[in-house]
């Protein structure tokens, strides 16, 4: 192979290399994200509290559910917590950690097709979506009725 | 030193032309079925919007549905700069969701001169119906009789016509059942009436309210079979085109072995219901032929399909299927359109002025229906060709959303004629070729020695 032959092909290599180089977009988050840790949920009580009504979350499903507390969605840039319901959340989850430390969750209002619940978490901007389902048995607890899905 | 130098030029070559392609956006679709191209009656459509028109997609911002959306909506923008889109992700904006009343994915809402139209998915089809809808701003009523044993709208079976509702749901009109023997009015809402293959005789009232209908600047499609006992020619005669029955033959241009199956090449007339279509195949019809009557000269008849020079009607189908003197001779006339434009006393319809106004009758008539059934409606240009048809009755433009989905098939009807050709180049002209280019060689020899 001549010298130029091979100064040819080498350029050819960088220029296929150079040519498949691909910077991926970033994009909203979709992987499931815990809002409240399985570390932080151990041993911790939880309290949900709608409208002056407040009440502990019983052990069992419902408990589980939300020990750890997972999104389905997370929104990393999102618009103002207006949009979202979380200015005046419909209910919050107040959990209290083994180590005495406070972790609340706001519940703010259904998204578009009513399958998800809007989440936020206080000293947290990000915006979460857990599914309505998730949270349904929770709020009836304080009477707040999540529509079902259209 | 000298591959270094070779190199260098290479690379410079290499983004010498990358800056030239950087201002071009010049693509080329290599793609089977051109599936990363608008189809042409889109870029028609694309091409008739002279306002700004917004498209709303409304789908998850990851993944590959949104990637896909953008991709389509970019080809439509780059057509025409009054076209704007954006991807919507209404989890992250329910305000605006909520604005535009989405409650499903995939939703798409388009708005256009104050209008809206939304489009239940992202995909070129039902996109451009949805510009198509916004141009026209209007959706007309097809009335397809009923009653006779015609294929129905509702039917999705390979003999139904539920890809004819479909069809032209996509092209901006609602198909709607008539039933003329509960009523012998046609509504005055149907934009035009389809009687596609009856197989029972209607009922004298029935050819008398649909007579009338066609008179008083009716719109009539009149698609005939020979497998019936219906006689379509008292609702076409009046308009110059009657119904021969029999079966159309055709040795030359049919469908493999099927002769009855036909493929139709030969458009002659400039009628738009031609207007794009290439190939017909018309299975199991019957011929037609022009009578019209020397006393109307506001009637005028065009030959909008003709099977091949060797066609024929075979008069007796049921015992024989051999070109005698009972038969029809070719080529056959399979499809034909009549104007007849009138001036009529009366009201001119314009506010302020009185006198005479023009009255217009169309007629289409194919002496087939199956080509439009679920089984033929996607072969060739036969749904291009139904729905030039209904355009042309119902005088909108000739705008199309796509006549179908994008397909990887690429139908090529093998024809008896085509066979011939196969034939002659694959045992005549290739061995041919072949032995010729193998005595070239030999003859040059021979000319030289000849020469010494």
């Amino acid at each position: 192979m001549t010298r130029i032959a091979r100064g040819l092909a080498a350029t050819a290599l960088v220029a296929t290399a150079l040519g498949g180089c691909h910077h991926a977009p970033r994009t909203t988050a979709d992987r499931p994200v815990a809002i409240v840790t399985g570390a932080e949920a151990v041993g911790a009580s939880i309290v949900v509290s709608a409208a002056g009504r407040s009440g502990p979350v019983p052990a069992g499903d419902m408990r589980t559910a939300l020990a750890p507390l997972l999104a389905a969605r997370v929104l990393d840039q999102p618009e103002g917590p207006t949009s979202y319901g979380l200015d005046h959340p419909q209910a919050r989850l107040e959990y209290t950690t083994a180590s005495n430390r406070p972790v609340v969750v706001l519940v703010g209002a259904p998204d578009f097709d009513r399958h998800f619940l809007y989440v936020g978490r206080e000293g947290d901007r990000r915006v979460f979506l857990v599914p309505a389902a998730v949270l349904r048995r929770v709020l009836a607890l304080v009477g707040v009725t999540v529509a079902a899905p259209s | 030193m000298r591959g270094l130098a070779a190199m260098m030029v290479a690379i410079g070559v290499v983004v010498a032309a990358n800056v030239a392609a950087y201002g071009h956006d010049t693509q080329v679709d290599v793609s089977v079925a051109h599936r990363f191209t608008l189809s042409p009656e889109t870029r028609a459509l694309v091409r008739a919007v002279h306002a700004p028109l917004r498209i709303r997609a409304f789908l998850a911002s990851h993944g590959g549905a949104a990637d896909d959306a953008r991709f389509l909506l970019s080809r439509y923008t780059e057509l025409n700069s009054r076209i704007r889109f954006s991807v919507v992700d209404p989890d992250a904006h329910p305000g605006e969701a909520r604005r535009f009343g989405i409650t499903r994915y995939a939703s798409v809402v388009l708005t256009y001169r104050g209008r809206r139209v939304d489009a239940p998915d992202a995909e070129e089809l039902e996109i451009s119906t949805a510009i198509l809808r916004l141009l026209r701003g209007h959706v007309r009523s097809v009335c397809v009789l009923t009653g006779h044993g015609e294929p129905a709208l509702d039917d999705t079976a390979p003999d139904g016509l539920s890809a004819v509702a479909d069809l032209l749901r996509h092209n901006a009109y609602e198909p709607r059942d008539l039933d003329l023997s509960t009523s012998s009015i046609v509504p005055k809402d149907c934009a035009a009436v389809i009687v596609a293959g009856p197989t029972d005789p209607l009922l004298p009232a029935e050819v008398q309210a649909l007579d009338a209908y066609t008179k008083a600047d009716g719109r009539l499609m009149v698609l005939a079979t020979p497998t019936s006992r219906a006689d379509p020619n008292p609702l076409i005669a009046s308009w110059g085109v009657r119904f021969t029955g029999g079966l159309v033959i055709d040795p030359a241009r049919s469908e493999n072995l099927d002769t009855a199956n036909v493929i139709v090449e030969r458009f002659p007339s400039a009628s738009p219901v031609d207007a794009g279509v290439s190939r017909l195949q018309l299975p199991a019809g019957g011929g037609l032929f022009v009578a019209v009557p020397p006393d109307r000269p506001g009637l005028s008849v065009a030959r909008l399909a003709l099977a091949s020079g060797r066609s024929f009607v075979e008069t007796r189908p049921d015992t024989e299927i051999d070109f005698d003197g009972l038969d029809i001779p070719g080529p056959v006339l399979v499809a034909a359109a009549a104007d007849d434009s009138r001036v009529a006393a009366g009201e001119t319809g314009v506010p302020g002025r009185s006198g005479a106004r023009i009255e217009r009758t169309r007629v289409v008539v194919a002496g087939d229906v199956a080509f439009v059934t679920n089984r033929f409606l996607d072969h060739l240009s036969n749904a291009r060709f139904l729905l030039n048809g209904i355009n042309w009755l119902t005088e909108e433009e000739q705008l199309l959303a796509t006549t179908s989905r994008p397909s990887a098939d690429r139908p090529l009807p093998f024809t008896p004629e085509r066979q011939t050709r196969v034939l002659a180049v694959t045992v005549g002209a290739v061995p041919g070729a072949i032995v010729g280019i193998g005595l070239v060689p030999a003859l040059v020899r021979r000319l030289r020695r000849r020469r010494r």
